[in-house]
């Protein structure tokens, strides 16, 4: 404490030479009001004639180059283009804290943020500001790689716009997979232990009934698993980290009900909300389906079925009881990161009253970031900006900045240049022998707005090998069971109604994660379920499914005139 | 032995139970104290799979140091480590300087303008410019991405001063009146006369300020850009950061689940270096604590 009450005192004392020191500099940077300034095409045929300087903020994971100039992608940019970037870098694991700072000092700020990674309010409060500049102009006139990505999906158009027709960032586009076979359609996977299993005779439960007699058995024969496959610690039936997404248990339940299960649950950003089948935005935990399946749940705790720590376990903790081959089911993305991929199986929604299994909101647009990169207010040249990093969007470029390059002098590449079969330039993954993919991939990527679509895969680039089986396992285990026709898209909303939503969401999102832990601890009445419906109304649950609607009834209506 | 023995004996019951009392609460404090760090020094030896399934384990087939192997061939951490070892000698002096000339005035009954410090110095207390303000004011200061930002801004501490200045007015008066006599200047008394007798709060502010800059990241985290000038705990924030995985990132899960791992294997063994330091730092200063520095200073 004491000593920020100093730094305060010489904080005080350096404003006040500040403000005559102010007096001195009065060459204050030119900005940019966001008027769309035309250049002549032909200026910006790159490479251009003449060298241009322009000026980019952007993050370095730790521990790799920090002079993105260095960096073999942008070298052969700047010799495609005669753009030189004049950098300011800013390590990863800091960016969030510094960023702010930097966009409130305009002699710190640079022409565009190349990794802006804004949340939408950010986006909007800085939109307001003036600090950015609105591109959708630009896109038209300087972006023809981004444009044609925005004819052949306008949804990405849709999602980059806000109410008032600006696009205030260019965005970051991943597809693998679409609609219910994307990646993310299914983030909160359920493994189970293909092992015990056979060890023990047992077929993969189809049934809630079945998946129940199989953790008791895995329980019941707790001492042979452990002498057979020599475990160190005791044998736990089923794992989780409740309320931690992908971690969380919640996709046991989808076939309660009407199958509308348990979605949208992230730890930080859980909206709970489901699209019914006639477009209605209704929220999952407060249908009778969730509450059977929250008993259900308790039972299952009760019988000793789920770890006692899964309530507040770690990630760390979490894993390492994994890697020890203690559990007999667990959750996550990918089952590699807790055990193996060997040993593992994933497992199927299991029926109650229905069988469904409801794909994560978002999903069928796949991975999309919208405030990627921005352009800001001290740009003198947004066009030239505007089209260099339309290069970015190139369909060789893209995979090149998100995954890593090809043919660098050091050990590994991610790629290596091929052929299609068509005969033209198409990266292939390379091996990568003993290095670890994700240092590799950190050295080499840029990151940064992108876009990688389905069809370049095979065409343009392979499909990386993780996210290759892990789209087959949705595909063979999940896609067939998600008789959802819709799911909650990816909508921008207006300033207010972020403020408005992030209120709402704030008591309605902790009361659900609240009860949903207590009540499989604890269990629960009727009356307490009456007593947590009235509560989440008086936190004004119709109003935040209205506000959801009525931008799920404007989407809807601008995607039936583009088509 | 013996003649403790002896010695308790000789005391009531009274006091035999108050002592005994005295003597179990502070066995449970500094048990409360020692069980952590023996856990921590015993963790930083394990692998983390095991301590997490098993808890700590004697067994010394099991023990291994590969935490201690990562972080000495860091290269990052040594950077870190030189850094922090300058910018904590740098701000303790500079810190240390400023606090005690700052103090010395404002303890004097005949300073004019005594109040009117007093009380700017008892806002800063209170009131702050707030984060982007202050960074404006480094950044248009030039100081951004120097060390500088992280050892001026935080330089004085009023509440150090406080402590300086209730201590000089512990001191004495006599002392200063034989030293008027003598024809001292004020220079001469404050750095000849009462500086040497204040050793103690001097002691006390450097290790303040050391400790506190030496276990500080923010200001470093906000300031400093080139990795080349990160203090150690700002390399050490990074290697337990930068290996939290990120759920629902495609690529290169269980890579980072891997190095997740590597993160908890580190963590202990960084703790330990980190406070090692710290730990040689306090015996050393031990001595300058000594209640008997006035003796013989005033007569009479």
């Amino acid at each position: 404490m004491k000593s920020r009450y100093g730094k305060r005192i010489v904080a005080a004392a350096l404003v006040a030479c500040m403000a005559f020191s102010l007096a001195g500099c009065g060459g204050k940077r030119k900005i940019n009001d966001g008027t769309f300034r035309p250049v002549d095409e032909a200026e910006l045929a790159f490479p251009l004639k003449e060298k241009a300087d322009i000026t980019g903020m952007i993050s370095y994971p730790a521990n790799t180059e920090s002079e993105p100039n260095k960096r073999t992608i942008f070298k052969r940019l700047q010799e495609a283009t005669n753009v030189e970037v004049k950098w300011t870098a800013i390590q990863s694991d800091q960016w969030a804290d510094k960023i702010s700072l930097n966009m409130s000092d305009p002699n710190k700020l640079t022409d565009f943020i190349f990794s802006a990674d804004f949340t939408d309010s950010n986006l909007l409060k800085y939109a307001e500001y003036g600090a950015i500049i609105p591109l959708e102009e630009y896109i038209d006139a300087y972006m023809p790689n981004l444009k044609s990505v925005f004819d052949k999906y306008p949804e990405y158009r849709m999602m980059c716009t806000d109410v008032n027709g600006h696009i205030w960032a260019l965005p970051w586009i991943e597809q693998l997979g679409s609609d219910k076979t994307a990646i993310q359609s299914v983030g909160n996977m359920s493994f189970i232990n293909k092992k015990w299993l056979d060890f023990l005779g047992l077929e993969v439960p189809k049934t809630v009934e079945e998946f129940e007699n199989v953790l008791i058995s895995f329980r019941d024969n707790a001492a042979k698993l452990q002498s057979e496959f020599g475990i160190d610690g005791s044998i736990i039936p089923m794992s989780c980290m409740i309320n931690k997404g992908n971690e969380d248990l919640g996709i046991l339940i989808n076939g309660f009900g009407e199958g509308y299960g348990d979605v949208d649950k992230d730890v930080n950003n859980g909206r709970h909300i489901v699209v019914t089948d006639d477009q209605k935005v209704i929220c999952c935990a407060v249908q009778e389906g969730y509450k059977k399946g929250i008993e259900w749940l308790h039972k299952l705790y009760e019988e000793k079925l789920i770890d006692p720590e899964a309530f507040t376990q770690e990630w760390a903790t979490y894993v390492s009881k994994g890697k020890s081959g203690r559990y007999g089911v667990c959750f996550s993305w990918d089952v590699g990161n807790i055990d193996n991929l060997t040993d593992w199986v994933p497992l199927p929604v299991l029926t109650a009253d229905t069988r469904n299994l409801t794909p994560e909101n978002g999903s069928f647009t796949s991975g999309f970031n919208r405030g990627r990169c921005v352009v800001t207010s001290v740009a003198e040249n947004p066009a030239l900006i505007c089209a260099w990093m339309d290069q970015m969007y190139a369909p060789l470029q893209s995979p090149q900045n998100n995954w890593g390059t090809y043919g660098e002098d050091d050990d590994f590449d991610i790629f290596e240049m091929g052929k299609n079969a068509d005969g033209e330039a198409m990266l292939k993954h390379a091996p990568l022998g003993d290095a670890s993919p994700v240092e590799v991939r950190e050295a080499e990527a840029v990151g940064g707005p992108l876009a990688i679509l389905d069809e370049y895969y095979d065409v343009y680039v392979t499909c990386p090998d993780d996210a290759k089986y892990r789209l087959d396992w949705i595909k063979e285990y999940y896609t067939p069971d998600m008789h959802n026709q819709y799911v909650y898209p990816n909508i921008f909303m207006s300033r207010d109604d972020t403020e408005k939503f992030s209120n709402l969401q704030a008591d309605i999102h902790k009361e659900i994660k609240a009860k949903k832990a207590d009540w499989i601890m604890n269990g629960f009445t009727d009356a307490d379920w009456e007593k947590y419906l009235e509560k989440l109304e008086a936190y004004g649950l119709s109003e935040y499914l209205e506000l959801f609607q009525k931008y799920l009834d404007s989407y809807n209506a601008s995607m039936a005139e583009n088509k | 032995m013996k003649k403790k023995k002896s010695l308790f004996t000789r005391y009531s019951k009274q006091d035999k139970v108050l002592l005994t009392t005295g003597y179990i609460l502070l066995g449970l404090f500094v048990v409360a104290i020692i069980v952590p760090m023996i856990y921590i020094i015993v963790a930083s030896f394990m692998d983390p799979i095991t301590l997490q399934n098993k808890g700590i384990t004697f067994d010394f087939s099991k023990w291994t140091a590969t935490a201690y192997e990562r972080v000495m061939t860091n290269g990052q951490i040594w950077i870190g480590f030189k850094n922090a070892i300058v910018y904590s000698v740098l701000f303790t002096v500079v810190s240390v300087v400023v606090t005690l000339l700052a103090a010395y005035p404002l303890s004097r009954a005949d300073f004019k303008g005594k109040g009117f410090f007093n009380v700017i110095f008892m806002i800063t207390m209170f009131f702050g410019g707030g984060l982007i303000p202050t960074y404006l004011v480094v950044s248009n200061l030039g100081l951004v991405d120097s060390m500088w930002a992280v050892i001026l801004p935080g330089a004085f501490s009023v509440w150090n001063m406080t402590i300086a200045r209730t201590y000089y007015r512990g001191i004495p008066q006599e002392l200063r009146e034989a030293s008027d006599v003598d024809g001292a200047s004020e220079l001469t008394f404050f750095f000849k006369i009462l500086l040497p007798v204040c050793t103690p709060v001097i002691a006390v502010l450097v290790l303040w300020q050391f400790v506190a800059m030496w276990n500080s990241y923010f200001d470093a985290m906000i300031y400093l850009n080139d990795s080349a000038k990160q203090p150690l705990q700002l390399v050490l924030r990074s290697i337990l950061i930068q290996n939290q995985p990120e759920s629902g990132m495609i690529a290169d899960m269980q890579s980072t689940a891997a190095r997740a791992q590597l993160a908890e294997l580190l963590k202990y063994a960084t703790i330990i270096i980190s406070s090692l330091p710290l730990l040689i730092m306090y015996p050393f200063f031990q001595k300058y604590f000594d209640s008997g520095i006035m003796a013989g200073a005033v007569k009479g």
